[in-house]
């Protein structure tokens, strides 16, 4: 038995040593490179693999349809997906994003459509998006539908499912993938905007999505 | 969390007997005056060894939803925590963090928050912020919102949360 053991145990450990020894070794090892392979562009995440804008039909603020991809064709595309009772992260990148993109020429400004997602179309209508949308920007487009709707269009789109947690007094909160994507104008994903990102960050970038693509 | 409205229940209450006794004795002091009628600092506070700075909201896009931060600096030798928020101006007020879980963000409740000595611990947009859920009124840039901490150590203490634009970050 003793002996049994040792062996299970040795092997375990082992094996531990060895996942950590190639995390370290792959983390150490494709860091560099992925600097390396484009040090001058994005200050996003580079996807691996470009990803196709989704095609899909939601409900706009002023309650019509809004066709994604024909309407967002050609245009630089910054696609979000939040909830309006949300605290923090979703009015950060909203706000951050509006900033910047207001300071951008016209010609870059011209060129890029945002486009929010509600992830809780329960409480928001069109209605109180529009009146959150307006806080950052006029013409960011704000998109709700049924439940199954956005769950399709966030698999469309390659993000994690969100989902209502329940609190204890009876409301909820909606955890959501929190990054931008940027669909270029030729309608590919090349670069995602997690939350922590910064105003500049977003100035670096716009111009370049818009004259990269 | 349960706790929370017995603390400040057992806070008020003593106030309230302080006051009482301050009548009754016709006692002048100035700093037991100066407590009474004074409205809460804004911005900033001290408590015990703690200094709350940089308190601020950002002007919520949404009317009933909005996010307080600052950054807690403890100057003293021992360490403390922050353990409860109350706010009269929300339905429910409480210590949050945004965490990354399985490709989503999410907002946790937290207990507690240590801040050891000679340390300070900063609440901004993205980490821990105190959120303000079910505000009663909405918010603009240039309100204020009165707020109470509870420390572990130090106890509690209320200031005054300017709205700032959110231009200011």
């Amino acid at each position: 038995m003793k002996s049994t053991e040792s062996r299970r145990t040795l092997p375990a450990w082992a094996g531990a040593a060895l996942l950590a020894l190639l995390a370290g070794g792959l983390l150490a090892g494709c860091q560099p490179v992925a600097v390396a392979a484009d040090p001058s562009s994005y200050r996003g995440a580079v996807l691996t693999q470009p990803q196709p804008k989704p095609d899909f039909t939601l409900t706009d603020t002023s309650g019509a349809p809004f066709a994604f991809r024909e309407r967002t064709d050609g245009y630089v595309t910054l696609l979000f997906f939040g909830y309006t009772s949300c605290p923090d992260i979703c009015p950060l990148q909203m706000a951050n994003l509006s900033a910047a993109l207001r300071k951008q020429p016209a010609t870059v400004q011209s060129a890029v459509k945002v486009v929010f997602v509600t992830t809780d179309p329960a409480r928001d209508t069109p209605e109180r998006l529009r009146g959150w949308l307006d806080a950052f920007d006029h013409d960011f487009i704000g998109l709700t539908g049924s439940p199954a709707a956005i769950a399709a269009v966030e698999a469309a789109a390659g993000v994690a499912p969100s989902r209502p947690v329940s609190r204890p007094d009876g409301s909820y909160l909606v955890e959501h993938a929190a990054y931008v994507i940027a669909y270029g104008r030729d309608n590919y994903a090349r670069v995602q905007y997690p939350a922590g990102v910064r105003q500049e960050d977003w100035a670096h970038d716009l111009p370049k999505l818009v004259e990269g693509s | 969390m349960s706790v929370r409205p017995i603390r400040t229940s057992l806070v008020r209450g003593a106030g309230a007997v302080a006051l009482c006794a301050l009548a009754l004795l016709g006692a002048l002091s100035s700093a037991g005056r100066a407590a009474a009628a004074d409205p809460p600092p804004i911005g900033a506070v001290e408590v015990g060894a703690l200094r709350v700075r940089d308190a601020r909201i950002l002007a919520p896009a949404a009317p009933d939803v909005a996010a307080a931060y600052f950054t807690i600096e403890n100057h003293g030798d021992v360490p403390d925590a922050l353990v409860g928020v109350a706010s009269a101006a929300a339905a429910t007020t409480e210590l949050h963090s945004t965490v990354a879980r399985d490709g989503r963000l999410a907002m946790l409740p937290i207990e507690r928050l240590d801040i050891a000595p000679g340390a300070e611990v900063t609440l901004a947009p993205g980490g821990y912020h105190v959120m303000l859920l079910g505000l009663h009124q909405p918010l603009q840039a240039g309100d204020l919102v009165t707020l109470t901490l509870y420390f572990e150590r130090a106890g509690p203490v209320t200031l005054r949360v300017p709205v700032r634009p959110r231009a200011d970050g």
